[in-house]
C-alpha cells in the first residue's frame, strides 16, 4: 500500500512536469515561469526548495539528540525566512524585472552593467561550484531514503529519484519545478504536523513534555553495525570525542596510564566497541578501512557536552560557547538572501500584492514546518529512547505508527524535501550555463561571445560571433540549450552520486555558507544602496567566498581553541562581505550616471513590497 | 532608518530574545524560547499584511 501511494505520487510529479512543458517557450519562461507565479507556489516552492532533506532528517534528528537547545536552529532558518521575504523579496522582484533578469549572476551584471562580464563569470564559478555538488548530495540521500523507506537498492534509489527529478525539470523547466515544489511543500509540511502529535499521542505525552524530556538520560547508547562489504574513512583525529553527526570516522587520542597513547576509532558519533582497531596508529587520516571478515559493532555514544537537562534551551552551555552555539545557529537565516534557488521565485512571483500574500504564506509554512521538526524530534526522544540513528526517527515513527495510505503519504515527504531542493538546484546552475555562459556570455566591449574569441583572428571571431548571434537570439534554440544543461549536468550528477565521488562532495560543506556570503551582502545592498558599485558587488562575492573556505578550514578551530567561541563560517564571511562590498564601493564608486541609473531603478521599486 | 529596519528583526529582536530566555527560570525560560518568537513573528507578518492590503 505505501509503495502505491508513493508510485502516485511519482506519477503526479510528472504529470505536472508534463503539463508544465505546454508553457515557457521562452527562457524567461522555461527559467522564470514567464514571472507569473501566484502566492502559494511562489511562497510554498521557495521555502521548499531551501531546506531539503535537511528539515525532515537532519532536524528531527537534532532536536533528538540535543532537546530543547535544537530550537535555536528553527529560529534562526524563521529569520532567515522573514529576511528574505521582508528586505529582499519585493526589491529583487521589482528590479529583477526592469533589468530583464533572469538569474543572480544576471541580475548583478544588469545591476552594475557588467560588461567584461567579470561579476557573471564570477558568479556562474560560485554557483556551479556550491550546487553541483549538492544536486549530486541531494540524488544521493534521495537513494538512501527510498533505501530506508522502501528497501529499494541504493543504487536503484539513486537512478529512480535522479530520473524523475531530470525528467519533470528538463521538459517543464521552472514552471515544473515550482508546481511539484508546491506538492512537495504540502506533503512535507502534512507529515511535519501530523506526525508529532500522532507520536505524543501514542507516547501519552501532554504537558508534561518538557518534564519528561527534562527526566530523559542525555547520553545516549546504542549498537551501531558497520557490515561486512562497507567503506569507512578516517577523516579526523580530535582530542575530545566529536558527538556531531558526520560522514566517515574520527579517531580520538586517549592518553593510557603507561605514558603512550590509544585511538579509539569513533563514527559520527559512535565509539568502537573494544579494542579491533584500538591501539593501532597505523590508521591514518584520509585512509579508507573495509571491513573485510565481519560486522563491526560500534557502542554508540551521544553526549551533550555540559548538558544535563534535554529540556533546557541552553543545554548547560555557557559564556563565549553559548554564544557562538546560539550566534551561529541564528547565523544559518544569514544565508538564504543569497541562495539562488530560492531568491529565483521571487524574481518570478507575478506582482507586489503576490510578494505580500506569499510572505503570510511562507512564513506560517515555516512555524508548522521547523517547529514541527523539534517538536518530533523531541516525541520520537521519548517514544524510541533507544534510537540507533536518530536521523532515523521520522520514516520509522511513521512507518509504525501512521495507517499505511498516510504513512505512503509522510514517507513521500522525504524523498519529497530532496527532490524539490534537487530539481531547484539543477535548475539554477542549468540557468547559469544556459544564460549566463552561453546566451550573455558576450562581451560588449569586444563584441563577441566569450567562446567565439578562441581565435588569432579578430575577424574571424567576429564573423563567429555574428553567426552564434544568430542563432541564439532565437527564444527556440535557447530553450533547448536550457534542456540540454539541465540534462547534461543532471546525468554529470547522476555520475558522482552513483560513484559517490567524494571530491565533489567536498563542495557541499561550503554549498549553504558560500553562496549566502558571496551574493547575500552584494544582493542585499544592490537593492537598496544606489551607490554599490561595481567594484564593490565584485570584492564582497570574492570576500564571501575565501573566508567562508578560510574560516571552515582554518580560523574555526585557532579561534575556538583560543577563545573558546566556535563561530558558523557564514556568520563572520557574510560580515566581511557586507563591509568589503560597503567599503570598496566608496573607495572605486561607479560613474555618476550609473549611480544615478542605480537610484532610479530603486525608486521605482521602493512601494513594490 | 533602513539600516534600523533591518536590525530590528535581524539582530535586536534575536538578541533580546536571548536575553529574556536566560533570564526567565525554569519553565519560563522553555516558554519564551519556544513560543515568543515565532508568535511575535506571526503576529507581526499578519499584522503588516492587513495593514498593506487595506492600504491597497
Amino acid at each position: 500500500m505505501m509503495i502505491t501511494v508513493f508510485v502516485a505520487y511519482l506519477l503526479v510529479v510528472l504529470v505536472v512536469g508534463v503539463i508544465s512543458a505546454r508553457y515557457g517557450r521562452s527562457p524567461e519562461g522555461y527559467f522564470l515561469a514567464d514571472r507569473k507565479l501566484g502566492a502559494w507556489v511562489t511562497a510554498i516552492s521557495a521555502t521548499a526548495s531551501s531546506e531539503s532533506g535537511w528539515l525532515v532528517i537532519g532536524l528531527v534528528g537534532e532536536a533528538y539528540i540535543y532537546g530543547a537547545k535544537a530550537v535555536w536552529t528553527a529560529h534562526g532558518v524563521l529569520l532567515g525566512f522573514v529576511t528574505n521575504w521582508v528586505f529582499v523579496a519585493p526589491r529583487l522582484r521589482a528590479q529583477s524585472r526592469r533589468l530583464d533578469a533572469v538569474t543572480i549572476p544576471d541580475f548583478l551584471a544588469a545591476r552594475f552593467r557588467d560588461q567584461g562580464n567579470v561579476i557573471r563569470f564570477v558568479g556562474v564559478l560560485v554557483v556551479v561550484a556550491a550546487l553541483m555538488g549538492y544536486v549530486a548530495a541531494q540524488f544521493t540521500a534521495t537513494g538512501k531514503a527510498f533505501q530506508g523507506a522502501f528497501g529499494i537498492p541504493y543504487q536503484a534509489g539513486v537512478l529512480i529519484g535522479a530520473a524523475i527529478t531530470i525528467l519533470y525539470t528538463m521538459v517543464g523547466g521552472f514552471r515544473a519545478v515550482a508546481w511539484t515544489d508546491l506538492v512537495q511543500g504540502i506533503l512535507m509540511v502534512f507529515g511535519l504536523v501530523i506526525l508529532p502529535l500522532v507520536t505524543l499521542a501514542d507516547a501519552g505525552v501532554g504537558r508534561d513534555l518538557f518534564t519528561r524530556l527534562g527526566e530523559t538520560e542525555p547520553r545516549i547508547e546504542g549498537v551501531f553495525e558497520v557490515t561486512r562489504g562497507s567503506r569507512i574513512e578516517v577523516i579526523g583525529v580530535e582530542e575530545t570525542p566529536v558527538t556531531l553527526p558526520g560522514e566517515g570516522l574520527i579517531l580520538v587520542r586517549q592518553d593510557l596510564d603507561d605514558g603512550g597513547h590509544d585511538f579509539v576509532v569513533q563514527g559520527p558519533a559512535f565509539v568502537l566497541d573494544g579494542r579491533g582497531l584500538a591501539g593501532s596508529s597505523e590508521i591514518r587520516v584520509g585512509s579508507e578501512l573495509r571491513v573485510a571478515e565481519t560486522t563491526i559493532a560500534f557502542t554508540k555514544v551521544i553526549e551533550m557536552e555540559g548538558g544535563p537537562d534535554l529540556a533546557d534551551p541552553f543545554g548547560g552551555e555557557v559564556g563565549l560557547a553559548l554564544l557562538g552555539w546560539v550566534i551561529g545557529l541564528f547565523g544559518i537565516g544569514l544565508g538564504y538572501p543569497g541562495q539562488p534557488q530560492v531568491v529565483t521565485r521571487f524574481m518570478a512571483a507575478s506582482s507586489a500584492a503576490t510578494i505580500r500574500r506569499g510572505r503570510v504564506i511562507a512564513i506560517v509554512w515555516g512555524v508548522l514546518a521547523l517547529y514541527g521538526a523539534i517538536l518530533l524530534g523531541h516525541a520520537a526522544r521519548l517514544a524510541l529512547p533507544d534510537l540507533v540513528d536518530p536521523e532515523q526517527a521520522y520514516p520509522m515513527l511513521a512507518a509504525e505508527l501512521l495507517p499505511p495510505l498516510v504513512a505512503g503519504l509522510v514517507l513521500a515527504a522525504i524523498v519529497s524535501a530532496m527532490m524539490s531542493t534537487a530539481d531547484s538546484q539543477l535548475l539554477v546552475v542549468a540557468s547559469a550555463v544556459a544564460r549566463d555562459l552561453v546566451e550573455k556570455g558576450y562581451s560588449v566591449r569586444t563584441g563577441t561571445w566569450w567562446f567565439a574569441r578562441i581565435t588569432d583572428d579578430p575577424d574571424e571571431a567576429r564573423r563567429r560571433a555574428e553567426r552564434l548571434g544568430a542563432r541564439l537570439r532565437s527564444d527556440r534554440v535557447l530553450t533547448w540549450i536550457s534542456r540540454l544543461s539541465v540534462v547534461t549536468l543532471g546525468l554529470l550528477a547522476l555520475g558522482v552520486a552513483l560513484g559517490e565521488v567524494r571530491a565533489v562532495f567536498w563542495f557541499v560543506l561550503f554549498a549553504w555558507s558560500g553562496l549566502g556570503a558571496a551574493f547575500g551582502p552584494p544582493v542585499i545592498l544592490s537593492l537598496y544602496w544606489s551607490r554599490t558599485s561595481w567594484a564593490g558587488c565584485l570584492s564582497g562575492m570574492v570576500t564571501g567566498v575565501v573566508v567562508t573556505v578560510w574560516w571552515k578550514l582554518s580560523l574555526k578551530a585557532v579561534i575556538a581553541n583560543a577563545t573558546g567561541l566556535s563561530l558558523y563560517e557564514l556568520v563572520p564571511a557574510f560580515g566581511l562581505s557586507m563591509l568589503a562590498t560597503w567599503l570598496v564601493s566608496l573607495a572605486v564608486p561607479d560613474t555618476a550616471e550609473e549611480e544615478r541609473a542605480a537610484a532610479a531603478l530603486i525608486e521605482a521599486g521602493e512601494d513594490a513590497g | 532608518m533602513t539600516v534600523l529596519l533591518f536590525l530590528i528583526p535581524t539582530v535586536i529582536a534575536p538578541a533580546a530574545l536571548f536575553l529574556a530566555a536566560q533570564a526567565a527560570p525554569g519553565p519560563g525560560r522553555v516558554t519564551i524560547t519556544y513560543v515568543t518568537f515565532p508568535l511575535l513573528l506571526l503576529i507581526w507578518v499578519v499584522a503588516d499584511h492587513l495593514r498593506r492590503s487595506r492600504r491597497g
